[in-house]
């Protein structure tokens, strides 16, 4: 996985977790606070009670006459009375204590929230800006990428969009579609666009037919080699045959890309070897679209005799 | 298709290749050369005038060859009067690899 990969995914991670992990956090805070506070009041308030009680009973025992002669009844009403205005005070008093510690708790609550509402979101913004600022930059650099190997291949090689792609192929049929799985494919590829290109161009001969063979040779093998598979594809339009590959490999690294087209023999688990530079040096328009979906390949063929290639820095 | 047969007679070894050399007939070529026995052998020679096809690939593995020999000093040839072929040999530099 690369850097930037790594760098977006502790980007999202981050975010992850402010949003979600920290709000429940100090929801998590506010209600264990608030049981444990409860808790306290109650066993607080079981206490008053029991020390009331404890306080009291002595008087009450000497109220009470075992022999029930001098029982003082009406003193014992008030007694109890008095315990059961004590009680009652007590017991408004805490949930008075306790009301307050809840509105506390409560406007801790609703301030962090709000906080953490205008934090995360303000992260988030600033991530989303990063993340703006990023692809731009990218945008530009692989503007002049593609302006720089353009201008290198003197207008051969160009680097496409996927939309760019999708305009290329999007008003017409394929004249022939054939799959790319395994190596019996390579000759399968050469043999269908030989025998389309018989009837369909007129000076279809070596070695102008050799140079085409060879360069669909090169990038069908690429495919069976670096990739799971692929298709074959070639259309015509007013300025002559296409020939379209396109694979599902994890794409080209761009950065190695010079290597590929400029130095023969250079050879990565994503690189056409010596292939690379043989299609360049015999097609005329080579437009190369890559991505995590794989990469697709045009090819615009040299028609006349002019295909030496001589001319070219390639 | 690749058709591969030994005409000469050992020492010197002459490979005739009928046919097309890539990624999927390389295989067949590997098989006979691998029956060489290199004590036997003072040189390799490889036509490849009866060939239609050959790619980066199948150039590729001539080279293996020319390395692999080398090394026990046994000297490869390459003889081929196909001009398609001859371009994408010295496209390659496998002529100038071989001096």
């Amino acid at each position: 996985m690369g850097r930037r990969a790594r760098g977006r995914r502790n980007v999202v991670n981050r975010n992850l977790l402010s949003m979600t992990v920290l709000p429940l956090l100090i929801c998590l805070l506010v209600v264990s606070t608030s049981y444990i506070l409860v808790k306290g009041y109650i066993a607080r308030t079981e206490a008053d009670a029991q020390h009331l009680l404890t306080a009291r009973s002595e008087r009450l025992l000497d109220l009470i006459d075992p022999e029930e002669t001098r029982t003082d009844y009406a003193a014992i009403k008030l007694e109890v009375d008095t315990i059961m205005t004590q009680f009652s005070e007590k017991l408004t008093q805490r949930l008075q204590e306790l009301s307050r510690l809840w509105m506390l708790l409560s406007m801790v609550g609703i301030i962090g929230s709000v906080y953490l509402s205008f934090a995360v979101g303000h992260r988030l913004q600033r991530g989303e800006e990063r993340i703006q600022r990023v692809k731009k930059e990218k945008e530009e650099i692989y503007q002049v990428y593609q302006e720089v190997i353009s201008a290198v291949t003197q207008g051969t090689l160009r680097l496409i969009s996927p939309e760019e792609y999708r305009s290329l192929c999007s008003q017409e049929k394929p004249m022939l579609t054939v799959e790319i799985i395994g190596r019996e494919d390579i000759p399968r590829c050469r043999d269908a666009v030989d025998h389309l290109f018989q009837g369909l161009l007129p000076n279809w001969q070596n070695p102008m037919r050799y140079r085409i063979l060879i360069s669909l040779s090169e990038a069908v093998t690429n495919v069976v080699k670096h990739t799971p598979g692929g298709l074959l594809q070639v259309f015509l339009d007013a300025d002559g045959p296409r020939l379209h590959i396109v694979d599902r490999g994890p794409g080209l690294n761009l950065r190695k890309l010079p290597y590929m087209v400029f130095l023969k023999g250079f050879s990565t688990s994503q690189s056409f070897g010596y292939g690379f530079p043989i299609i360049l040096r015999y097609m005329r328009e080579v437009a190369v679209c890559t991505g995590d979906d794989g990469t697709k390949l045009v090819l615009r063929p040299q028609l006349d005799d002019d295909t030496t290639g001589q001319h070219r820095v390639i | 298709m690749l058709n591969v047969t030994i005409a000469g007679k050992t020492p010197d070894v002459r490979i005739l290749l009928e046919g097309d050399l890539d990624m999927f007939t390389g295989e067949a070529l590997d098989k006979v050369v691998e029956r060489i026995e290199p004590a036997l052998v003072t040189s390799v020679t490889f036509s490849l005038s009866g060939l239609n096809f050959i790619d980066s690939t199948g150039i590729g593995q001539l080279i293996h060859y020319y390395r692999t020999f080398g090394q026990r000093e046994i000297p490869v040839y390459l003889d081929n009067d196909n001009q398609d072929i001859e371009e994408v040999i010295q496209l390659i530099g496998l002529r100038e690899l071989m001096g």
